[in-house]
């Protein structure tokens, strides 16, 4: 930079990219980043299980994914006939999720409208408002996993 | 029918884990097939809760109770499997058997590291059977405790049923091979 040139700053709003998706008709959202795909959900087979939440498997074609119970840990129950599978980018590796069968929508939110939930909840980002509709954006990257302190 | 045999069958370069796959409530399960001694015709696996053969007790559960599932409502195709394990012995209500199966262990795959608790001792892993999963149960846990508070019924009150070995030879299941050649 020249001397005495004054730096120019551009008003560049940060936005989010959101999947909006519902269980039991409560919607909720996802950073687009962190879904691997949308399907149509498949029989799950139950697995005894003592992790919390994570109880069964399921299998498209040669594939098998692992299921995470948001609607159980929401104490929430799936809507719909054909409810479909939303894939998480867990740190750990994806796992599945079964949501409504209402197709998810793409949205994207200014970063700086989002609010902090009510309570620390590791599980969420932030909320946002969506149809004057407060949503919670949950972290599937750490879905019901502990919370990671830096050291 | 018995499945019992190598724990391994090795033929040529192939070598299989051969396995009897059972619906027991919602799952589909494996079962490793030198733990089962027996299992009764479905004459004698109704109500029966403990089981004499061969001066040998087997205390009779249901697999998917021990599982921590509910069995089935309705399962006229019910079958007790006993099994037995060092000095260890315990039969097994299931709903239906599927049949026996030769898996290749490489298909036989670790449940996925999601799964970080106990289960990962109960279940040794699952493989690909027809269009589902299979579970794959480790034998060292299913006959590890001698009480088991999910069975049907007390000891007080049980009905003795006292079979001789059945070995019923006219009774063939048709065998599968996954990822493996046929080695029977």
């Amino acid at each position: 930079m020249l001397r005495g040139q004054r730096k120019q700053t551009v008003a560049r709003t940060v936005t989010w990219s959101l999947i909006v998706f519902s269980i039991g008709g409560r919607p909720l959202a996802a950073r687009t980043e962190e879904v691997g795909g949308i399907r149509p959900w498949a029989d799950a087979m139950p697995v005894p299980s003592r992790t919390p939440s994570v109880n069964a498997l399921v299998r498209y074609g040669e594939e098998v994914l692992p299921v995470f119970d948001l609607a159980g840990f929401l104490k929430l129950q799936v809507r719909g006939n054909a409810p479909l599978c939303l894939i998480a980018k867990r740190r750990d590796g994806r796992i599945v999720l079964r949501i409504d069968a209402d197709m998810p929508q793409l949205i994207t939110v200014a970063a700086d409208t989002l609010r902090p939930p009510a309570e620390p909840d590791s599980n969420i980002l932030g909320l946002c408002q969506i149809d004057g509709k407060e949503v919670p954006i949950y972290s599937l990257t750490n879905l019901g996993l502990p919370t990671i302190h830096a050291a | 029918m018995s499945p019992q045999g190598k724990p391994r069958t090795e033929a040529a370069t192939e070598v299989v884990e051969r396995l009897l796959v059972v619906t027991s409530g919602p799952m589909t399960v494996a079962l490793t097939a030198p733990l089962i001694e027996d299992i009764l015709p479905p004459e004698e696996s109704n109500a029966t809760v403990v089981v004499t053969d061969h001066e040998i007790t087997y205390r009779v559960s249901d697999l998917a109770r021990r599982l921590g599932q509910a069995p089935a409502t309705h399962a006229p195709d019910s079958r007790v499997i006993l099994c037995g394990y060092g000095d260890r012995h315990r039969g097994f209500r299931v709903d239906q058997m599927l049949g026996p199966t030769d898996v290749d262990p490489r298909y036989i795959h670790p449940l996925p590291p999601h799964f970080t608790g106990e289960e990962r001792t109960w279940i040794k892993g699952f493989f690909l059977y027809r269009d589902t999963i299979a579970l794959l149960v480790n034998p060292d846990w299913l006959l590890s405790h001698d009480v088991d508070i999910d069975a049907p019924g007390s000891p007080a009150d049980a009905k003795r049923a006292a079979t001789g070995r059945s070995n019923r030879q006219d009774e063939v299941l048709e065998l599968e091979v996954i990822n493996a050649k046929r080695t029977a």
